[in-house]
C-alpha cells in the first residue's frame, strides 16, 4: 500500500515535471460534468452517451447522465436541478431550441459553462448569443448529411421515391430534407410521390411504411427515405412482413441491428456517426474549464456515409464507442497537446475516419464474436 | 286559488314510458289540503313513477297535472318548479349525498347564500340544529361529517326533515318505514300527522296495508300503470284490498 | 345541542382506533413531503437545501400547481381532464400570439382558448354523455393538432428587448419573463391558491362540486341543473389551465407546439399524491399543494442525488402507489373504478 503511494507521488511529480516542460496547465482531475439530454430510447442517444462515456474517461473526468422524458419543461426543469448540483460544466443536447434557450439562461444566470450539442440553441452562435458561459454548440452538418442521403439515393438507382420524416417545426430536420431536396431536384428522373411527416418510432415507422405499400404496386416505388433508425427498422419491418423486396429502406443513424441489415442487404444505406458531437462537445469543455478559450463556437460534424461496401469496418470500430484511444483523445485537446485542432478533426473526420479503425478493434471484435458463438 | 272543490292538487291521466317499458300508462288523482293518501300497488307497478311526475321528476309523456287549479305548462314541469310551489318528496333510497354533511344534505337545491357565491354555513347549521331538534334527533355527534357517517334512522331523519322543512303544501313519502324498527316507524308516523294536521297534504307510498289503514284518508291502487278511482280508507276492507292491488279489481 | 350518548353499544376503542387511522391518512401527504425533504437533505445535504435549489423549487411548481388545481375541480366530480397538456401548450401560443396581435393585453388570449376549450371539453361530456376520459383524451390529440397547425411547428417567443431579427417571431415582455421567475411567479402562484381555496372550500360552486362527485342522481331530483354544472365544471377548469399558461409562457419565454406534453400525467399524480380520490367526492387544495410540491421535490432531489433517470422514475411512480394506497379511505370510497 505505502509503496503504491509512493509510487503514485512520483508519477504525479514526474507528469508535473513533463507539463512544466511543455509549458502546459496541470490537467484536473476532479471534473464533474453533467450531461442533459433524451431518455435512451434511440441508437443515436446511446451512442452518444458510450463514446460522450470513452473521452470522459480518457480525459478523467466525471460524467453525470441525466434525461428530460422528452418534454420541454422538464429539459428546463432538470437543467435547473442539475445546476443546483454544481457541477463544472454541462453538456446537453436541446429538446428543442426554445428549451435550449432556456437552459443557456441558467448557465448565464448561474455562471455554469456549458456546450450545446446535436441541435442548434441559435441558428448562428457568433451573431445570435451574447452571453459568455454558453460557450459552444456543436453539432452535425445538416446540409451534407442531407445530401449524403440524396447522393445515395441518387446513386442506388431510385427513381420513385416516399418519405417519412420528423413532424414539422423540427428545424434540424428540415435541413436535413432540405438537404435531401436539393440532391433529388437534380435528377428530374426522380420523383418525390409520398411523404409523411409524423412523430418518429417504431410504430409510425411501420404504419407509414404499410400505407405506402397500400398505395404502391410494385414498379410505383422504389425506395422510402426515414429519419432516424427507430422508425427506419420500423419500415423495415413493414417492407419485409409484406414481402416487398422491390422496396428499399434508406434510413440514418446505425446501431448493430441496423449494422447487421446492411451487411444482409435488407437495409439499402444509412448515414451515422453524428453522435460523436457529444465527446467532441466534452473536449471543447473541458479545455475551456482550464482557461483555454472557444476557437470554434459552431463546429459541425459531417456525418459518415455507409453501405455494404464498409458497414463490417464501420460496425466494428465506431459501435465499440471508444472509436478513439486515450492517446487520441487527448490529442484532441489544448491541455494535453498545444498543437491540438479540434474543430478541423470534426470536420475531417468523416473522410479519414476508417484510419482510426485499427487492426486492433478488428481482432478483438473477431474475437468477440468467437466467443459468443461458443457460448 | 281555483273554485274546484279547493283541490290542492289534480293529476290528470299522466303516463310515462322509458324506451320500450311503460312504467305509467294512466294515472289520475287528486289531493286536498291536510289529507293523506295512500298509493298501494305490487313492485313495478308505477308508483314510484306516478309521484315522480308529482315531484317534477319526470315530464309526463300525456296527460296534465294542476296545482291550486292552475296547470303545469310541460316547460314548467321540472324539479325546481315543484320544489317552488312546495312539493317535496322523501324518496325511497333517501336519495342523500353520501359524501356531504347534514346540512348539506338538508338545503341541497335550496343553499342560503352571502353576496351571492359563498355558502352561509352558519346557517345552515343553526337551522340543521332547529330541524334535528324538531325531529327529536338528538344523537347526532357532528354535523360537519360526511352524512355516510350517521346511522340509517339519522340519514333518514335528515331526508324527511329535509321534505317537512320545505314541503308547504305536499309531502310525498315513498316507502319511509320500510327500513325502520316500530318505534322509528311509530315517529315517523307522528310527523305525518303533525304535518297534517299544519294544512299540508300527504302522499304515501307503503306496502304495509296496516299502515295505511292507519294512516291515511284515502287509499289509491296502481295495477300494472292504471290508477284506481281513490277511495275512502272507510269503504274497503283489506281482503278487497288487496284483490285490487294483485288483480286490479275496482272497488265499488 | 346533542353530544355524544353514552351506551350506544359502539365500541369506544375501536372508535378510537379507526380515529387515529382517519388522522393518519389524512396526513400522508404532509408526512410523505416531510420525509422526502429529510431523506434528500440526508443524501445531498448543503447542495438540495441551497437556497439556490429553492428557489428552483419555488419556480418549477407553480406551473405543475396551476394545473393540478385544474385537475382537483374535474375530479373532485369524478371525471377527469387528460387534455391539460394539450391545452396548456395550446393556451400559450395563444397568449403569445395574442400578444403579437394586440399588444400585452393580447395575453387574454391565451386564459380565452384555455377557457372555450374547457367549455368544448364539458358540452361534449355533458350533453353528448361521452365519458370525460374519453371527451378529453381525443381533445389531448385535437387540440395538440391544432396547435401544430396554427404554429406550423415554428416557436414565438417573448424576449427582454424589441426584436433584432434574431428571431422569426418575437415579442418583446420583459415584465411576462418577470412573471416567469422567483419570486413572482411563486406570488402569483400563492395568490391563485388563495383564490382557489376560497373557491374550493367556501363557495357554493365548490360545494357542488364534490355533491356531484357524491351522486348525481341525488343532485338531479332536488332540481340542481347537473347539465350546465358540469359545462362549468370543465370551463372553470379550462379557466386555471389559462391561468397556468400565462406563468408557463413566463416561465419558459415561448410559445411552442411541444410545450406541455405529458403534463396532464404530472397534474393527475399531484393530484392524487395530495389524497384525492380519483372516483370523486372529496378533496383538498392545501394537499395538492402538498403533492405538486413532493412530485417537483422528489424530481429533483433524485436528480442531485445523481440518480439514474430510469431509475428515478422508477421511484417517483412506486412512491405514488405508496402514498395513495396508504390515504385511500377504502371504506369511504367503495367501488374502485
Ligand atoms: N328510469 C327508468 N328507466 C326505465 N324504466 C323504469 C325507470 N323507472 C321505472 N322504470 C320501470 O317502470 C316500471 C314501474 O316502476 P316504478 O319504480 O314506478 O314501480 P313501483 O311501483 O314504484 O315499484 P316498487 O314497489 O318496487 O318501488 C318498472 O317496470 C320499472 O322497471
Ligand atoms: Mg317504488
Amino acid at each position: 500500500m505505502k509503496r503504491a503511494i509512493i509510487l503514485l507521488g512520483l508519477l504525479v511529480m514526474l507528469t508535473g515535471v513533463a507539463v512544466t516542460a511543455q509549458d502546459m496547465v496541470e490537467p484536473r482531475m476532479d471534473l464533474v460534468i453533467a450531461d442533459l439530454g433524451q431518455p435512451e430510447t434511440n441508437p443515436w442517444v446511446i451512442n452518444r452517451h458510450r463514446f460522450e462515456r470513452c473521452v470522459a474517461e480518457s480525459l478523467g473526468v466525471t460524467l453525470d447522465e441525466f434525461d428530460d422524458e422528452n418534454s420541454e419543461e422538464k429539459h428546463v426543469s432538470q437543467a435547473e436541478s442539475i445546476i443546483a448540483r454544481q457541477p463544472d460544466g454541462l453538456i446537453f443536447n436541446p429538446l428543442t431550441s426554445p428549451a435550449g434557450i432556456q437552459v443557456a439562461r441558467l448557465l448565464e444566470e448561474n455562471a455554469i459553462p456549458g456546450v450545446a450539442v446535436g441541435r442548434l440553441v441559435v441558428s448562428n452562435y457568433d451573431t445570435d448569443y451574447e452571453g459568455e458561459h454558453f460557450i459552444a454548440q456543436v453539432t452535425q452538418n445538416n446540409d451534407t448529411w442531407g445530401q449524403a442521403i440524396g447522393q445515395a439515393t441518387v446513386d442506388a438507382g431510385h427513381k420513385k421515391v416516399a418519405m417519412i420524416w420528423n413532424q414539422k417545426g423540427v428545424t434540424s430536420a428540415e435541413e436535413i430534407w432540405n438537404g435531401v431536396l436539393s440532391v433529388l431536384e437534380m435528377h428530374e428522373d426522380i420523383e418525390l410521390i409520398a411523404e409523411a411527416w409524423d412523430r418518429l418510432n417504431r410504430e409510425n415507422g411501420i404504419l407509414y411504411a404499410e400505407q405506402f405499400i397500400a398505395r404502391f404496386q410494385p414498379g410505383e416505388i422504389d425506395a422510402i427515405i426515414v429519419l432516424g433508425a427507430v422508425a427506419g427498422l420500423g419500415s423495415q419491418f413493414a417492407v419485409e412482413q409484406a414481402g416487398r423486396d422491390d422496396i428499399s429502406i434508406i434510413t440514418t443513424d446505425i446501431d448493430e441491428q441496423v449494422a447487421q441489415f446492411i451487411s444482409e442487404g435488407k437495409l439499402g444505406f444509412s448515414i451515422g456517426g453524428h453522435w460523436m458531437v457529444g465527446g467532441f462537445g466534452l473536449i471543447q469543455l473541458y479545455d475551456y474549464l482550464h482557461g483555454f478559450p472557444v476557437e470554434n463556437t459552431q463546429p459541425l460534424f459531417s456525418l459518415i456515409p455507409v453501405d455494404a461496401s464498409n458497414i463490417d469496418t464501420y460496425a466494428e470500430g465506431l459501435l465499440q464507442g471508444c472509436i478513439l484511444n486515450d492517446e487520441q483523445v487527448k490529442n484532441l485537446s489544448r491541455v494535453h497537446n498545444p498543437d491540438a485542432d479540434l474543430p478541423g478533426f470534426i470536420d475531417e473526420f468523416s473522410k479519414n475516419w476508417e484510419e482510426f479503425v485499427t487492426a486492433d478493434m478488428m481482432e478483438e471484435e473477431m474475437e468477440e464474436e468467437e466467443s459468443e458463438g461458443d457460448g | 286559488m281555483s273554485e274546484n272543490g279547493g283541490a290542492l292538487l289534480q293529476v290528470e291521466e299522466v303516463s310515462k314510458s322509458f324506451g320500450g317499458v311503460q312504467a305509467l300508462r294512466s294515472g289520475s288523482f287528486e289531493l286536498s289540503r291536510g289529507e293523506i293518501i295512500a298509493i298501494v300497488g305490487a313492485n313495478g307497478a308505477g308508483k314510484s313513477t306516478l309521484i315522480k311526475i308529482v315531484a317534477g321528476v319526470f315530464r309526463p309523456d300525456s296527460g296534465r297535472m294542476l296545482v291550486r287549479g292552475e296547470p303545469v305548462a310541460p316547460r314548467d314541469h321540472n324539479v325546481g318548479h315543484m320544489r317552488h310551489l312546495g312539493i317535496e318528496v322523501v324518496y325511497q333510497d333517501l336519495a342523500i349525498v353520501p359524501n356531504m354533511n347534514a346540512p348539506y344534505n338538508l338545503f341541497l337545491g335550496r343553499i342560503p347564500k352571502r353576496f351571492g357565491i359563498f355558502v352561509d354555513e352558519h346557517a345552515m347549521r343553526r337551522k340543521t340544529r332547529a330541524i334535528l331538534e324538531d325531529l327529536k334527533v338528538t344523537t347526532v355527534q357532528s354535523l360537519r361529517e360526511p352524512i355516510s357517517a350517521m346511522s340509517g334512522g339519522q340519514q333518514q331523519s335528515v331526508a324527511i326533515g329535509r321534505a317537512i322543512a320545505w314541503g308547504r303544501e305536499i309531502v310525498i313519502l315513498d316507502e319511509p318505514t320500510a327500513a325502520l324498527g316500530p318505534t322509528e316507524t311509530g315517529e315517523v308516523e307522528r310527523l305525518m300527522h303533525e304535518i297534517r294536521d299544519r294544512g299540508t297534504a300527504v302522499i304515501l307510498i307503503s306496502h304495509n296495508l296496516e299502515q295505511v289503514f292507519r294512516l291515511a284518508d284515502r287509499i289509491l291502487v296502481v295495477h300494472h300503470g292504471l290508477t284506481t278511482p281513490a277511495f275512502p280508507r272507510s269503504g274497503v276492507t283489506s281482503e278487497q284490498l288487496v284483490r285490487a292491488i294483485t288483480l286490479g279489481e275496482q272497488v265499488a | 345541542m346533542s353530544g355524544p350518548e353514552p351506551g350506544l353499544g359502539v365500541d369506544a376503542s375501536e372508535e378510537a382506533r379507526a380515529g387515529r387511522s382517519e388522522m393518519l391518512r389524512n396526513n400522508v401527504p404532509y408526512i410523505a413531503i416531510v420525509l422526502v425533504v429529510l431523506l434528500f437533505t440526508i443524501v445531498s445535504g448543503d447542495r438540495f437545501l441551497s437556497v439556490r435549489n429553492w428557489t428552483f423549487i419555488a419556480q418549477q411548481t407553480p406551473v405543475l400547481l396551476l394545473l393540478a388545481y385544474a385537475q382537483l375541480i374535474v375530479v373532485t366530480t369524478g371525471s377527469i381532464d387528460i387534455s391539460v397538456g394539450s391545452s396548456l401548450g395550446f393556451s400559450m401560443y395563444m397568449a403569445v400570439l395574442g400578444m403579437v396581435w394586440l399588444g400585452p393585453a393580447g395575453i387574454v388570449c391565451g386564459i380565452l382558448a384555455a377557457t372555450l376549450i374547457g367549455f368544448v371539453n364539458g358540452s361534449i361530456f355533458s350533453l353528448l354523455k361521452i365519458s370525460s376520459f374519453v371527451t378529453t383524451l381525443a381533445m389531448l390529440i385535437i387540440v395538440r393538432a391544432l396547435l401544430n397547425i396554427i404554429s406550423d411547428g415554428g416557436s414565438i417567443y417573448v424576449t427582454e428587448q424589441a426584436a433584432t431579427g434574431t428571431y422569426v417571431d418575437s415579442v418583446a415582455a420583459p415584465w411576462l419573463l418577470a412573471l416567469g421567475r422567483f419570486p413572482n411567479i411563486l406570488i402569483f402562484a400563492l395568490v391563485v391558491t388563495a383564490l382557489m381555496w376560497v373557491f374550493y372550500e367556501k363557495t357554493l360552486f365548490g360545494q357542488q362540486l364534490k355533491a356531484l362527485g357524491g351522486s348525481e342522481r341525488v343532485l338531479s331530483l332536488f332540481g340542481v341543473s347537473v347539465t350546465w354544472f358540469k359545462i362549468q365544471v370543465f370551463v372553470a377548469a379550462g379557466f386555471m389551465v389559462g391561468l397556468a399558461s400565462l406563468i408557463s409562457l413566463g416561465r419558459s419565454g415561448a410559445g411552442t407546439p411541444r410545450a406541455g406534453e405529458q403534463f396532464e400525467l404530472d397534474a393527475i399524480a399531484a393530484v392524487a399524491l395530495g389524497g384525492t380520490p380519483l372516483t370523486g367526492g372529496h378533496g383538498s387544495v392545501l394537499r395538492t399543494v402538498v403533492g405538486a410540491l413532493t412530485l417537483t421535490v422528489v424530481a429533483n432531489g433524485l436528480t442531485i442525488a445523481g440518480v439514474d433517470p430510469s431509475w428515478s422514475r422508477v421511484a417517483r411512480g412506486v412512491l405514488l402507489i405508496i402514498a395513495i394506497a396508504i390515504s385511500l379511505n377504502r371504506r369511504r370510497i367503495g367501488v374502485v373504478k
